[in-house]
């Protein structure tokens, strides 16, 4: 065991705190609105203090980490271009400021404003399918980092998993989204402390040290681990590639769920711009941290077991090098990280699940009308309905989640697998929401095309990287790496919604959405 | 570009969104607090 009874006893005090916070919040829920967006009153700073900590979960700390593990720095291009991305989207307030004014609480919501209720179910169905995969890794890389950083017997890492999940699904049950913004901005306090305290023990380790990082990654891998130009796991492709999804990536439920919680279009805006300082930062210190493990892995005197174990490695380093009391303060930092994604991630994909599947689904049987209610529902379930079963999506999903982290095998590393099951749902929402915003022409048919030509690719590279001696040889450049299915998602996505209602705007014409419709 | 150039261009880099970091956590932590305390107290009211 690494860590001494005084760095449990900052562990358990925070823990304790958290749970506090749910059963405090469980009474602010009224309704659907007020479980899923908080009621819509964030204000800026808060709403900048949740959005960063749902983006700097324990899973982000844990691929970003492999990724410097695996590359050295050549990864710190992509904190630089989800920073350039960011800056755009709060200097311009591209697609986050319309949502806002529309009031929808999920994006699939918006297809029902835009196109039809059947569209809303179809994109409903593929983002939770996106989402619920692309989250199915985050418990299972949280308890690793918990089981390497304290040193349990590897064996404990799903009886870890299960134990986290279940703070989360509690405390997220009790107050949905007042909890966890409340939860958050301690997370947001506590995982940036975390983060000062391991940096500056790395930095000032006299086997660490950054040229000593430096030199041993430069000794091991060479110029690809500092070039991303040159690195083949980068290179131009995945630049591109990475800057178009960095920039639809606010549509990403658990991210546009902040923004779509604040008060106003105007702050939904301004927490992009202000948090858009915070994203090269997050990117590059697990990076950092990544390298620095390989470093300390591969040192002469490292009698270790993880020398090419990119995702135990750290946790491990980090579990050897903090002094006590900081290193409770790391963890308490680290669960903090993990929690605060988790919280966001569940609900989100369950209130898409409820709202956006078994909601409209119930609508479309009942022949309901298709108009917007007072209370934010569409004629499927109402409201108190929503809040109900948002809960039990909620549960379900947790139990999912730790048995797929239990049994799912990695195509790539992490960090790929996140961002190719993203592919599912953002190739679809370039036409979907993108154009559905800024392209009058963007009619139904052409919604379907976009969202099922997206899905494709990466859905196959999914199934096809599994069984990779099964795919015949002119397939082999789609599962060899996930670039190329990445990019090519995204172009068929944006063609199929153009062609699809360049084709049909006569039989189909769009609906257009006037300025501040409400539905 | 060479490798001490993009090591030079990787250091400058990390120091500079190191600080921007800290530097927006700073701010919003102090001026967040405002709004957790309005938050919890309102809580606190609605559980009477």
């Amino acid at each position: 065991m690494n860590l001494s009874w005084i760095d449990y006893a900052i562990v358990g005090v925070y823990i304790g705190a958290t749970i506090l916070a749910g059963i405090l919040s469980r009474t602010t829920i009224k309704g659907i609105a007020d479980f899923l967006v908080a009621g819509r009153t964030l204000k800026t700073h808060m709403a900048v203090a949740t959005m960063v900590s749902t983006g700097l979960g324990l899973v982000t700390v844990m691929y970003f980490a492999e990724e410097g593990f695996k590359n050295g720095f050549s990864p710190f291009i992509v904190g630089l271009v989800a920073a350039l991305a960011t800056l755009i989207v709060g200097r311009t307030g591209f697609l986050v400021r319309r949502l806002r004014q529309l009031q929808v609480m999920t994006i699939p919501e918006f297809y029902e404003i835009r196109y039809s209720r059947g569209v809303r179910l179809t994109g409903g169905v593929l983002l939770a399918l996106a989402g619920t995969l692309n989250m199915g890794l985050f418990p299972i890389l949280g308890s690793k980092f918990v089981v390497g950083f304290t040193g349990l017997p590897p064996e404990w890492v799903n009886y870890v998993m299960v134990a986290m999940l279940a703070v989360v699904v509690f405390y997220t049950l009790m107050g949905g989204m007042v909890s966890v913004v409340l939860t958050d901005f301690a997370q947001f306090v506590l995982l940036s402390l975390g983060f000062l305290v391991g940096t500056v023990v790395i930095l000032t380790h006299p086997q660490l040290g950054w040229s000593n990082i430096v030199s041993s990654i430069e000794q091991h891998k060479g110029g690809h681990a500092f070039d991303p130009i040159a690195n083949p796991d980068y290179g131009w492709m995945f630049i591109v590639y990475f800057m178009a999804v960095s920039l639809i990536a606010i549509i990403w439920q658990p991210e546009m769920s902040r923004p779509l919680s604040t008060e106003s279009p105007r702050v939904a805006q301004r927490i992009f711009w202000i948090s858009s300082a915070t994203v090269t930062g997050r990117a590059l210190i697990p990076m950092f941290w990544g390298a620095a493990a390989f470093a300390f892995t591969h040192a002469d005197s490292y009698r270790g077991p993880f020398a090419d174990d990119g995702q135990f490695a750290m946790p491990h380093m980090m579990g050897q090098i903090m002094p006590i009391g900081f290193a409770g303060l790391l963890m308490a930092g680290m669960a903090a990280a993990f929690m605060s994604t988790h919280d966001s991630y569940l609900l989100a994909w369950s209130g898409v699940i409820v709202r956006d599947v078994i909601s409209p689904i119930k609508a479309i049987l009942g022949n309901s009308e298709q108009v917007r209610r007072e209370d934010g529902t569409w004629g499927g379930l109402t409201s108190k309905r929503e809040v109900y079963w948002t809960r039990i999506m909620v549960v379900v999903l947790a139990a999912f989640l730790a048995v797929f982290g239990a049994l799912y095998k990695l195509p790539e590393t992490a960090f790929k697998f996140m961002y190719i099951t993203g592919s599912i749902y953002f190739s679809g929402a370039v036409g979907t929401v993108v154009l559905g915003i800024y392209w009058r022409r963007s009619n139904t048919p052409g919604a379907y095309c976009a969202l099922i030509l997206g899905a494709i690719a990466p859905i196959s590279f999914l199934i096809m990287s599994q069984f990779p001696k099964a795919v015949p040889a002119f397939l082999t450049p789609l599962v060899e790496s996930s670039n190329l299915p990445a990019l090519l998602s995204l172009i068929l996505g944006g063609a199929g919604m153009i062609l699809g209602s360049l084709i049909t705007q006569r039989t189909h014409p769009p609906r257009t959405l006037q300025p501040g419709e409400k539905g | 570009m060479d490798t001490e150039t993009w090591k030079l261009i990787w250091t400058a880099i990390f120091i500079v969104s190191g600080l921007l970091f800290y530097g927006v956590v700073l701010t919003v932590a102090i001026k967040g607090s405002r709004n957790v305390k309005q938050m919890i107290r309102r809580m606190l009211s609605s559980d009477d």
